[in-house]
């Protein structure tokens, strides 16, 4: 009798845990990997008046996950990029070389609005940092995109269910709603900014009165058996103004990329199963 | 929910048209000469101090200014043009030469010698050499000289100690920044360091803050920083000529502030103000002065820096081997 009340309990504790095993659910990350090239166009009226045009590279990494797997309606967004790019004044007698990096990170709100169309609204905090080099200058060969910004974004993706596979196309649009910058004075060198310490009118506020933005991307995702593929196009068009100088930033894309879903296990809460093999014991 | 999205795409785009780009004058001798006027006229910082009438040169040269010009012909008129400005910190690039004005040592007397310097009773062949300081014992190992001739060279703390180290048993130092042209301020700043006890306000500077000839902002103190851990403390001649200039004239506009130097030979060239660079529609560059910078009295450094002893170098005294200049800073170490 006393055997049958052990194997009784043993059952039941089973079952309860597995059940309780299959009732958990654990958000997963989506992470994008996309990287392309770029027409590339700056204007800053720091460094010249004139427009350069060129080439860049690009790489971005977003990562998105559920706040919470209960509520699949909110869900929050970090994403890194990082651009190079090499433009030319209009006669190629001068060069501006660009370097930047920028974090943003925000909060989605999901709008299901049929099977297959769903829609995403929400906003992001975003700092950047960008050098710009025009080497043939003297004393203001350098200018730098120092900014950050809350902006405005919005997703729709939409999906097409064919015989092989379900592919999902995407379009998403971001605009700067408001932030700060950096923006030195016109007629000042950075000898005098760095040098001296005279950050007079270096930091603006920034709203839709001195700065406006749109990025657009439209891209195609196609499941293969092993991955996800994403190809698209988009564009960045920024413009700005302070100490009655305009800048401009304008990048037309082409994008390939991987789309995958991230597995964290960390810490004695979150541990792997054990059929997980990790690296880290 | 929809309008709302919809009014959200619309708003950058209608926004856009609230910042207007600057107008770029068409790639033609008229528009380049359009574009150089006005970038003068509006960034050059000199144009008030110096009495010029910017419109009146505008006139003068916008008759001569038409299509026929070849590229060659249209880059002398303009290079014309800006040595109206008198400034050594203004020049035009173009792909195939640099426009210039020389007078502001060309009308002087050189007051320099090369070989002179080399010789053996100076620098010699044996000199030592580093961050593009030469440097040697002269009057028989009684005074330290070094000659350095250009900022662009960069020299660290560690190079000056050993310089410092190597005169240890000299009663004093002289520098020697004649036909030295100027390149980085915060190399000057660097040199002068090791001649202050203290943190001193030797100049000022300022910066156009508009298109207005007299839009200027409020000065701020230049300080020359007092050495921390390196500092030299016995006399200091510094040797200058009129091509001592730019961030040379700065070098001698913050070393006449510190205790135990003196500034021999002639006026600098000048160069107060500090350059910045820009472009016209056919992609060459215009250098021009857009910060003017003061001494520690508020007057301008543009034309140069008198030194605390005129003196010029002697054609006799040449002929001997002499060099009257670095003899004079000699006697003054000596007495």
């Amino acid at each position: 009798m006393k055997k049958w009340f052990i194997v009784l309990f043993v059952f039941f504790y089973m079952q309860t845990t597995a059940q309780n095993a299959e009732l958990r659910k654990y958000p997963l990350t989506t992470v994008s990997d996309v990287a392309g090239f770029s027409v590339l166009n700056i204007l800053d009226s720091y460094l010249s008046p004139l427009t350069y045009s060129g080439m860049a590279i690009f790489y971005e990494r977003t990562g998105q996950k559920l706040f919470s797997p209960e509520n699949t309606s909110v869900s929050m967004q970090g994403r890194f990029r990082t651009l190079a790019g090499l433009t030319v004044n209009p006669q190629s007698t001068a060069s501006i070389t660009y370097l930047g990096a920028g974090y943003s990170w925000g909060a989605y709100y999901h709008f299901q609005i049929t099977n297959e169309l769903r829609l995403q609204a929400g906003s992001l905090i975003d700092a950047g940092f960008a050098v710009k080099q025009n080497a043939r200058n003297v004393n203001n060969p350098y200018n730098f995109d120092l900014a950050t910004n809350l902006n405005l974004s919005a997703n729709a993706n939409y999906d097409i269910a064919t015989k092989r596979r379900t592919i999902r196309v995407s379009f998403g649009f971001e605009t700067p709603l408001m932030g700060c910058m950096f923006v030195p004075e016109s007629g000042m060198s950075y000898y005098e900014l760095f040098g001296l310490k005279n950050y007079t009118n270096a930091v603006h506020f920034s709203s839709l009165h001195n700065k406006q933005g749109l990025s657009v991307h439209t891209s195609i995702e196609i499941p293969f058996k092993y991955s996800t593929w994403k190809f698209g196009i988009g564009s960045n068009e920024l413009k700005y103004k302070a100490n009655d100088m305009v800048f401009k930033h304008n990048e037309y894309m082409l994008l390939i990329g991987l789309k995958y879903n991230l597995y964290r296990f960390i810490g004695t809460k979150n541990s792997a199963p054990e059929n997980f093999i990790s690296t880290y014991k | 929910m929809k309008k709302l999205l919809y009014l959200l795409l619309i708003a950058p785009m209608l926004c856009s048209s609230c910042i207007d780009e600057p107008d770029i004058s068409p790639n033609t001798n008229v528009g380049n000469f359009e574009a150089l006027w006005k970038i003068i006229d509006t960034k050059y910082c000199y144009l008030n101090y110096k009495n010029i009438n910017w419109d009146s040169i505008h006139r003068v040269y916008a008759q001569q200014v038409d299509s026929s010009l070849n590229k060659y012909e249209f880059f002398d008129l303009m290079g014309k043009m800006l040595a109206e400005l008198k400034d050594g910190h203004v020049n035009l690039y173009s792909e195939f030469d640099r426009s210039r004005y020389w007078k502001w040592f060309t009308d002087y007397p050189p007051n320099f010698s090369s070989s002179l310097i080399n010789s053996p009773r100076y620098l010699g062949n044996n000199y030592r050499s580093v961050g593009g300081m030469r440097y040697n014992v002269i009057s028989g190992g009684n005074i330290g000289y070094i000659y350095y001739g250009d900022f662009s060279d960069r020299f660290s703390d560690t190079s000056v100690r050993n310089i410092f180290e190597y005169f240890k048993d000299c009663k004093g130092l002289i520098i020697d920044v004649r036909n030295n042209g100027g390149g980085y301020l915060d190399l000057s700043e660097q040199l002068a360091s090791y001649f202050f006890k203290n943190d001193t306000i030797t100049g000022y500077m300022s910066y156009k803050t508009g298109d207005g000839h007299s839009d200027f902002s409020t000065p701020v103190a230049v300080k020359t920083p007092g050495h921390k851990t390196l500092q030299w403390e016995r006399p200091l001649v510094v040797l200058a000529n009129r091509m001592s200039y730019s961030a040379t004239n700065s070098f001698v506009c913050r070393i006449k502030m510190a205790a135990k130097a003196t500034v021999v030979g002639d006026k600098t060239g000048g160069g107060g103000g500090l350059p910045l660079s820009s472009e016209i529609p056919n992609g060459w560059m215009v250098r021009f002065s857009a910060s003017p910078m003061f001494d520690a009295d508020m007057n301008h450094t543009e034309w140069g820096i008198d030194p605390d002893l005129k003196v010029n170098l002697d054609s006799a005294d040449a002929s001997k081997g002499y060099d009257t200049i670095i003899e004079k800073a000699i006697r003054l170490i000596s007495q």
